[in-house]
């Protein structure tokens, strides 16, 4: 699991979530569960799964907190077939900055891929802060 | 007459592409398209429609009107189309209360805009040729300029409005939802069901209790080992989705993602088919609401006709000019209102501007005002209404119109009408009218209901 450091600072950590695929996406950032007390920002509705630089918290509360990215996509718009290469397509490049390691990006490669619902697949990402 | 029906061909066309939306996106709207199709003021001006009396709860985004006089040579040759400029725009400020036009005050109790009609006001333009060959061009437009609302339907609306809300509220994510309630041991991890059961009785007692305390920043490698220890712990029993440091191997952690998916994919199902069907009864629900006719209501039209001779563009002349207003009181047939059935009272005045016809060029003593007084009766069942109108007209001009009226719905867009009666004239007085509307959805016909906080 990747990692990003913080310190002891009241200094704010921001996510940034950049999405590239051919469906439409929608994205929500958690900490530690993803469960709707622990949501904290998620993508507009035109943006297409983009988050812009968002707090995520401060420093010195995030260690050894958990951050998930969980990113919905839909390829209603592709043939059922196509689906697995367009899930492979998929990138997405997660930024973090705030911490003492500075803007740090993270890609997609180790996320959780749950495609068993093709109508529905949920690209999750975790990062831990240490 | 080529290039006009050009030009309703390529707007129909563009219409009919319009009507394709994102069927998710609906979801999120409450869609106007069972609106009504009335008769055009540009062809009420010139006593040709099927009925002069008519008041509509609502237009759509655009309407084409055909008629024909069954005693004259021709198939359905007058011709109309009526837009409506507001279903034309992307209202991004509309909400479903100010659409209605009521609003909720602080206090929780809801207040009517009686005029918030006003923004659905219609223009329609008429072309009809008639045997003398004069060809009339007509404009027009109406729109309604109070009316009151029953308490109860006003009720039903802000309900229905709610339940909504809490629908869109609900339904944004199975994922967040599932993992919400998903806080049960995963019996993989076991080695029989015994040593499950056993757990699940253990592992409630963690769930129950606050998360293992965290350390600070610059705590010892002991106390951060204790740590992942605990919430490892934890998280084994009371998270949803797994998680990849929480298992000794791949094979374990691939095992308690498939148990994890086939439950969120089970809890997915269920819920796009409640969904489904709360979405749809939603749908049904606001689109009977919004079309309950109001108690009260008047609405105000206007009307100018130019008259072409001879097929000459140049030797025209200013026509026929009306203003006319609708008053209209509704009541329903059924106490109960199980059924959406009305009995309709119609008041109606109007003011007439008018030129003798077949003069040209017409001066000034060759126009005459004339003042028309009537009064409709009207019943309304699901898809049919039989009306009668009687209208008197006093001034320069003098006659009356009684007209009987049937109108049929006989597709959602398609209505049919027809009229036998005396329309004003002394000679060739006779009305028998038969028409055909086609009322058209645009794609902005529809409100967004915005999520609640």
């Amino acid at each position: 699991m990747d990692t990003y450091k913080v310190d002891d600072s009241a200094k704010h950590v921001k996510i940034d979530v950049k999405v590239g695929t051919t469906g439409s996406a929608e994205t929500r950032v958690y900490l530690d569960t993803i469960t709707a007390d622990n949501r904290i920002c998620e993508s507009d509705d035109a943006s297409n799964g983009n988050i812009p630089a968002t707090k995520a918290g401060i420093n010195r509360k995030l260690f050894l907190r958990t951050l998930i990215v969980n990113t919905s996509l839909n390829f209603s718009n592709i043939p059922d077939s196509a689906v697995k290469d367009a899930i492979k397509m998929t990138h997405i490049i997660y930024t973090l900055d705030g911490g003492p390691q500075g803007e740090k990006p993270f890609n997609n490669l180790d996320a959780i891929v749950n495609d068993s619902d093709i109508s529905s697949v949920e690209i999750t990402k975790r990062i831990e802060f240490v | 007459m080529k290039n006009i029906c050009t030009i309703i061909a390529i707007i129909l066309i563009q219409f009919v592409w319009a009507q394709d939306t994102n069927p998710e996106k609906k979801e999120m709207e409450i869609s106007f398209n069972n609106l009504e199709v009335p008769n055009t003021p540009a062809f009420i001006l010139l006593d040709e429609a099927p009925t002069s009396i008519q008041r509509p709860n609502s237009t759509r985004a655009f309407a084409l009107d055909l008629i024909q006089d069954v005693t004259e040579d021709g198939v359905l040759g007058n011709l109309a189309v009526e837009v409506t400029p507001f279903w034309m725009i992307q209202h991004t400020h509309m909400t479903p209360e100010k659409y209605y036009g009521i609003k909720t005050q602080e206090d929780g109790s809801v207040s009517q805009n009686f005029f918030s009609k006003l923004r659905l006001a219609s223009v329609s333009a008429a072309y009809m040729k008639s045997a003398d060959s004069i060809t009339n061009i007509s404009i027009g437009v109406r729109t309604t300029l109070f009316e009151i609302k029953r308490q109860d339907d006003i009720k039903d609306y802000k309900e229905a409005l709610l339940q909504a809300q809490k629908y869109l509220n609900n339904s944004a994510n199975y994922m967040e939802q599932y993992n919400t309630q998903c806080k049960i041991p995963k019996p993989e991890n076991y080695r029989s069901e015994t040593a499950f059961q056993e757990a699940m009785l253990t592992y409630k007692g963690i769930c129950d209790k606050p998360e293992p305390p965290r350390p600070t920043v610059g705590a010892t490698d002991e106390e951060i080992k204790k740590y992942r220890a605990a919430i490892k712990e934890y998280r084994l029993a009371c998270y949803c989705p797994p998680d990849p440091r929480d298992y000794d191997t791949t094979a374990q952690f691939e095992a308690a993602k498939e148990w994890y998916e086939a439950g969120l994919n089970t809890f997915r199902e269920k819920k796009r088919e409640e969904d489904d069907f709360t979405a749809k009864d939603l749908d049904v629900a606001f689109k009977e609401i919004t079309s309950r006719k109001p108690l009260f209501a008047i609405d105000l039209a206007a009307a100018y006709n130019q008259r072409f001779f001879g097929n000459t563009f140049n030797d025209n002349t200013a026509g026929r000019f009306g203003i006319w207003s609708t008053l209209t009181l509704s009541s329903f047939l059924d106490k109960k209102k199980t059924n959406r059935d009305y009995f309709n009272v119609y008041g109606f005045v109007r003011y007439l501007d008018d030129t003798r016809r077949g003069i040209f060029p017409a001066a000034n003593n060759d126009r005459f005002n004339a003042f028309d007084l009537g009064v409709k009766g009207e019943l309304e069942f699901d898809k049919l209404s039989v009306a009668y109108e009687y209208i008197n007209r006093s001034g320069d001009m003098e006659g009356y119109r009684s007209v009987g009226t049937i109108r049929y719905q006989l597709i959602n867009d398609i209505f049919l009408t027809g009229s036998f009666g005396n329309n004003f004239e002394e000679t060739d007085d006779l009305v028998t009218l038969f028409g055909i509307k086609w009322g058209i959805n645009g794609a902005l016909q529809s409100i967004s209901i915005p999520q609640s906080n």
